[in-house]
Order: structure tokens, then sequence, then C-alpha cells
């Protein structure tokens, strides 16, 4: 079946095409993409991705990134023989992940060109996060690199996400801020939810971690936990029938709804900056030696409570304004209508 | 008679905040660090130096405007944007509130936004650096709609507009917020 993908790129003031330095709209065409049921589109500077998946289709998911100024697909990495596969040159296709919600599918730019993917590699019981580089050429060994997470959080049955920033795509000085995310302090957060625990582990590992790892000249493509985990932080967390995440910079915030009929809730933040998770209790995990344990109790916690409380749904996020002030906002529906709550 | 040997803190100021402004955040945290460390009288003599350079140097962050603000700065898990304009006083009360609103100690100021819900709730919501954009693609002519909600504080008014449909099938949308960019994907079987 023929299909036809394009992109086309408007400014989000008033719908205008956009007048940036990019090819629009992007147009691609296959021979072999039948109707896609879910997927997710990502932006920067230069690059844009598209994943997606089609689950009556073999394999399920697929990655494009195309190279934003010209409307090229540009060249990914592949690993022959793996679960990973790329049957066209440009195409990543990741056949094993099934466990994925549609609407959160764990991949995400890095920065500028480095995207980072969650993954289970069929056969084996170990997460691992997979760092490809799409400014370099497909085949070549710093192109891509595989993070692999402790096996005793990760089995078959587990689920996993990954929560990071994803409106300041690190290495993207805003334009119009005076302050910006320190990229060598931005956190990634690995949510790991592993039966019958009814909880959760975070890993929590710094970005630069990952992109430092890429850059250097090793020839293995797999990096062992007890190398690249040292210094980050292994965090359990109890069960919550309703918790959301939110990253920003060197702080991840979790919300934790305490009561399904109004809008109050929980919030643990958490400071993970090189000064600040230091400040963390600790704990000694049962885990590698290279991860720090600290409890889910140590963040500041206080109680957020929404003016109104008939509200049904919740939507929060942690922002910055223009100024380069913080604040939270809250979006949640009452009978009538949407409301964003901004604190 | 031989003159005195050259020494780093005999460097003026304005040379040695130069050169100390090219350190990353934490080496400027780590010298106050050090100074604590080696206080502690029964120390070589080449301990007292290094307190004596530390001293000087503590000294000399103290009174710089600009490495309280690389340190705050490091502190806070921030860089500075410098193609903004704001001056240094300017951007040290911003790190300073910023510092202080994760902390937890600030007033919470609320604003509520009541969006239509029949309308836009049906396709997706994004929002970042105080901008907010809802889509729907529920419109009466299959079109696309869209609500821009500006910063609360740039005190603007809500922006309405659609698109008219596109000729295949919508499949979702991104937007990237530093250039006021959204990207929306359509699909055409044949």
């Amino acid at each position: 079946m023929r299909s036809l993908l394009r992109i086309h790129f408007l400014n989000i003031r008033d719908g205008s095409p956009h007048c940036g330095p990019l090819s629009n709209p992007i147009t691609w065409t296959s021979q072999d993409i039948p109707q896609i049921q879910g997927g997710k589109l990502a932006i920067t500077d230069s690059r844009v991705m598209l994943y997606f998946s089609h689950p009556n289709a073999a394999p399920p998911n697929r990655t494009l990134v195309w190279d934003r100024t010209t409307g090229n697909l540009v060249r990914v990495p592949w690993l022959r023989g793996s679960h990973i596969l790329l049957t066209a040159p440009q195409v990543l296709e990741f056949p094993s992940m099934e466990y994925r919600r549609l609407d959160d599918p764990s991949i995400f730019f890095l920065d500028e060109f480095r995207v980072v993917v969650l993954t289970l590699p069929i056969g084996t019981n170990s997460l691992e996060l997979i760092v490809f580089n799409t400014s370099i050429p497909q085949g070549h060994p710093r192109s891509i690199r595989r993070f692999r997470l402790p096996p005793q959080y990760g089995n078959e049955h587990c689920s996993a996400l990954i929560h990071i920033d994803q409106d300041r795509y690190l290495g993207t000085p805003n334009r119009d801020v005076a302050l910006i995310t320190d990229p060598t302090q931005a956190i990634l957060v690995i949510h790991v939810s592993k039966p019958p625990y009814l909880g959760g582990v975070l890993h929590i590992v710094r970005i630069q971690t990952l992109i430092e790892h890429v850059c250097s000249t090793r020839a293995d493509v797999y990096i062992p936990w007890n190398e690249w985990g040292r210094g980050a932080v292994v965090m359990k967390m109890p069960w919550y029938p309703d918790v959301m995440f939110s990253v920003y910079g060197i702080h991840m915030t979790v919300f934790i709804r305490l009561w399904q009929s109004d809008l109050t809730c929980r919030i643990h933040n958490f400071d993970f900056g090189q000064r600040g998770y230091s400040t963390l209790p600790l704990w000694n995990g049962e885990g590698s030696k290279a991860e720090k344990g600290a409890l889910f109790e140590g963040g500041k916690e206080f109680i957020f409570k929404v003016a109104r409380s008939d509200g049904t749904f919740l939507w929060p996020d942690t922002k910055s304004l223009d100024n380069g002030t913080f604040f939270l906002q809250v979006s949640y529906i009452t009978n009538s209508s949407i409301n964003g709550v901004v604190c | 008679m031989s003159a005195p040997a050259p020494h780093l803190t005999g460097l003026p100021a304005e040379i040695l905040e130069h050169v100390l402004l090219h350190l990353p955040g934490q080496d400027i945290i780590k010298i106050e660090v050090v100074r604590r460390s080696f206080a502690d009288p029964r120390k070589s003599l080449l301990t007292c130096c290094t307190i004596q350079v530390s001293r000087h140097f503590q000294s000399l962050i103290r009174n710089s405007p600009t490495l309280q603000y690389r340190r705050e700065l490091f502190a806070a898990g921030l860089i500075d944007n410098p193609s903004n304009p704001c001056d240094l006083a300017e951007r040290r009360k911003l790190c300073e509130e910023y510092a202080r609103k994760w902390s937890g100690a600030a007033t919470v100021v609320e604003s509520t936004h009541k969006l239509p819900l029949d309308q836009y709730l049906r396709w997706g919501y994004s929002t970042a650096l105080g901008r907010n954009l809802v889509a729907s693609d529920s419109l009466p002519n299959d079109g696309l709609g869209f609500l821009y909600i500006p910063p609360v504080a740039s005190g603007k008014p809500i922006n309405r507009w659609s698109i008219p449909p596109f000729p295949f099938k919508s499949l979702g949308f991104a937007v990237y917020h530093p250039e006021d960019l959204l990207g929306v994907v359509e699909q055409q079987e044949e």
C-alpha cells in the first residue's frame, strides 16, 4: 500500500506558514506504511522526528528523522541482526516495543541531534537506553550507544517510561529568556514499574553522561550500568493510583493525586543538580554499587489545592515564564470548560 | 636586592576576575570549600599560602557581582543567555526568584483560563514558556482549530484561529516553542 506523509509548519500565534529556515511542507512517500494508529512528532532547530505505530503491521513501530532545513531524511544508525532494524536506509524500526503507550513512546531528542529510545531487547531482562546521533553517518561507531540499566529492575513484565524536559531541547537557547537550563546538569528520569512490586523505581541520570559516552571514541556499542550509572540516583517510589511526573532542568516534580473527586495533590519536588542531590537523604540501594539510592520522602513536599474543586481531570506541568521565573501549571476540566491554573 | 617573586595575588583584581569567569560554576564554589578545608592552623607553610590565595580569591568572588552571578546560576541549575538584553542586576534577580520559587517558598498566584470544552479537548494540548496551544480537530467544517494562549505576564489576549481541512487525515502535531513553530502531520493512503 502506498502512503504519503506530509508535515506542515505553521506559526502557533496565527496559523500562518512558518517563515523559519525550513522545508515546508516535508513530504515522504512509502510503499509499505499502512494507516498509522498513533505516534509522536518532535522538532528541534534542525531536526524533525516522527515516531509512529501501526499495530497490525510488522514491525509495529518506526521512526523517521528529517533534516528540517532541506526536508531530506537523515541517515540514522542501525544494528544488523538486533531487534533494531533498518529496512530502508533511513527508517529505524522497533519490532519489540509493543508495551509502549502510543501517546508516550519514550523516544525523545536528547539535544539538537541525539535521539534516545528506551527499549527491552528480545531475550534479555535488561532495559536499555539507545542513543543515536543523527548528525553522524550511519554505520560510524560513534553514532550509536546502548546504555544498559541494572537487570534487577527490568524484565518482560515491566513497563518503563522516560520523563524528560520536552519543551526546552537542550543546547538550544531560547531566544527571549535570560536564563536557560544548564545542559550539563539537566536530568533524565527512567520510571520502571515491575510486578509484583506495586510501585516504581526511578533512575535519575544526567543527560550529559549519555552525551559524553556517545561523543567518546570507544569502540564498544554497549555501555554497562556500572560504567555509565556511576553518579546516578535510584529511588524507590511507593504505589499511588494517580501519579504524574514533570521534569524541568535539574528538577523532578511528582504530582500525586490524593482524591479522585477534587484537585488536591501532594507534590514532591526534587533537586538533582550537582549541589542539590547531595542534600537528599540516601539509602544503600539493593542494586549496583554504581548508583546512589535516594529516599522518595526526601523531596520537598507540599500540598496543592486548586481553588475550584469540581474538576474531573488534571494536566500538571512545570514551566517557566518569559521572565525566567518558575510556575506550576495545572489544567482541569469542569462540566463546561477547561481551566488552566498558573501558580 | 632582588625583587620579590611574582605572586598570583599580585595581579590586578580585574584580571583575576576575568580568569575566574572562565571557570565552571562548581569550581567557583570549590574555592570556598578549599578555604574551609584548609582552615587548620597546624597545616604546613604551603597550606598557609593556599589559604592566603584562597582568601584572596574568596574576597574577590564575594565582591564581584559577575562571579556571584556565575555561582548562583550553577546552584540553580541554569546558564546565562547572552543574547537577552537584561542587565546583570536583572539577571541576578531572576536567578534568585527562580531558586526561591523552586524552593517552595513563593506565594501561590492563581490565574484561570476558561476554554470551550466542546471544541477544544479533542486533539491535543501543548504548553511551554508560558505559551499554550490547545488544538481541536472537531470543528464543524472538519478543519483544525487552535487556541493560542500567550503568557499570563504578557497581558495579551487569547487568539483563536483555524486552518482549512487538509486533503488527507490529520495524525497529530508538535510545537517547537522557541520558534513559535507548529508542525502538523497528515497521511494519505492510496
